[in-house]
């Protein structure tokens, strides 16, 4: 088949352009081009408009690392800590007051493996997603504190479980807002409190995914704290500044008033 | 499977480039590409392994989709120095393209980007934007059509008229 024969399409220009045509295929549009002067000033306009446009856009590629996306890379995997005092009584009084201690009790490996996975799970997102957004000065939230109402039935409706906003002004907490997320598919839902110093806590709530219930488990991330459990059919992380006598109680404030 | 953090690294400017390109702003844009890479994370036990770029521009697309359709804007390239400071371009060509790019709608914008700049194949940019192949392409040639346009047609900087 000759070149000049065959159909030549807009399609065939734009990849003409792009220069993604195969041989063959390239030359029979070079060859109608040579036949078609207006065509080829259109491809040759096309070229210097990729051109042009790379020429404006590539100096981005030599910007500096912004430090929160460094810092989102190196976020190291959470150390792990055993179980503070406090936050072991803290967490026998919990469970005396669930009726009972019967998840202290817990004797099923397999649930207790789960629960460690997706406390873990939970945990490492919830600070991701606290370092991110806490840093947010234009966009911390998605829904502001002034729609409460829409945005606890909303993340409620998207989590696929009542999601409530504490009321946390005891501890000299205000509640910013909140938003949606994605844990490992799953959607989530995250709520920003600030203090009056400018202090910014979040708690991210998830469904449990099957997980039993656990008391309160403690990790940190260098400055930051974290708090996290699961209750019922949703697993929460409260994540602060690391001051583990004022996290625990906004903790059991949370608790007390969620369960 | 897990994601190699520094193979996530080495695609960080090309996504604060195509953020850049479509938002027209640089802090909207690295608001985006920040979303994105705790979106990868927090899900790379999806990654399948197998064409790291791909997986992470798909996930870049969608927070860009989302996020200018939840502010339902255009964007916005009011300052050359808010895409990019430096490089060879001669500023107004730069002004020029910029100022026609932002007039096309997101729609075009997605798939002329991740392949002109980006370097994605139209297989793969479709796979990215879950639309058919030839819808591509014929997104891709409006592009470029309306881009001719706006570039020969109007004048790059409106003159200001004195009376």
């Amino acid at each position: 088949m000759s070149g000049a024969e065959r159909k030549i399409t807009e399609a065939d220009f734009v990849a003409f352009a792009d220069e993604r045509l195969e041989p063959a295929d390239r030359a029979a549009v070079e060859v109608w081009l040579a036949e078609h002067p207006d065509d080829r000033k259109t491809v040759e306009a096309w070229r210097s408009q990729t051109a042009a446009l790379r020429a404006a856009l590539d100096p981005t590629l030599a910007e500096p690392l912004p430090a929160a996306m460094a810092a989102l890379l190196s976020s190291p995997a959470p150390r792990r800590r055993s179980w503070s005092m406090p936050a072991l009584a803290a967490s026998l009084a919990l469970a005396i007051g669930l009726g009972g201690g019967v998840f202290l009790g817990q004797s099923d490996w397999l649930g207790q493996a789960r629960t460690a996975d997706r406390g873990d799970i939970i945990a490492k997102a919830g600070y991701r997603a606290h370092k991110m957004y806490t840093a947010e000065v234009r966009h911390p939230v998605e829904v502001a504190a002034n729609e409460e109402d829409h945005l606890v039935s909303w993340l409620s409706k998207r989590v696929g479980a009542p999601v409530k906003a504490p009321d946390l002004s005891a501890q000299g907490l205000k509640l910013l807002g909140g938003r949606l997320l994605p844990v490992e598919g799953d959607p989530a839902a995250q709520l920003m409190y600030e203090g009056a110093n400018g202090d910014r806590y979040t708690l991210f709530v998830t469904k449990s995914d099957g997980a039993p219930p656990t008391a309160f488990h403690f990790e940190e991330w260098g400055a930051i704290g974290c708090y996290y459990w699961i209750d019922g059919n949703l697993g929460y992380a409260l994540n602060g500044p690391k001051d583990r006598d004022k996290l625990m109680a906004i903790a059991t404030r949370i608790y007390e008033q969620i369960s | 499977m897990p994601i190699d953090r520094r193979e996530l690294e080495r695609l960080i400017p090309a996504l604060r480039r195509y953020a850049r390109g479509m938002t027209g702003d640089r802090s909207s844009a690295d608001d985006m590409v920040q979303d994105c890479l705790v979106r990868a994370l927090d899900n790379e036990r999806q990654f399948r392994g197998e064409n790291l770029p791909g997986w992470v521009f798909t996930i870049l697309t969608n927070v860009v989709r989302s996020k200018m359709r939840s502010v339902r804007r255009q964007p916005q390239f009011s300052e050359v120095t808010d895409i990019a400071v430096g490089g060879d371009a001669d500023p107004a060509t730069r002004i020029a393209i910029l100022a026609a790019l932002s007039g096309l709608s997101e729609e075009q914008r997605q798939p002329f980007l991740l392949t002109a700049v980006e370097g994605f194949s139209y297989r793969e940019t479709a796979d990215m934007l879950d639309v058919p192949i030839g819808t591509v392409m014929s997104r891709i040639a409006r592009a470029r059509v309306a881009l001719s346009e706006r570039l020969d047609g109007a004048p790059v900087v409106p003159l200001r008229r004195i009376k």
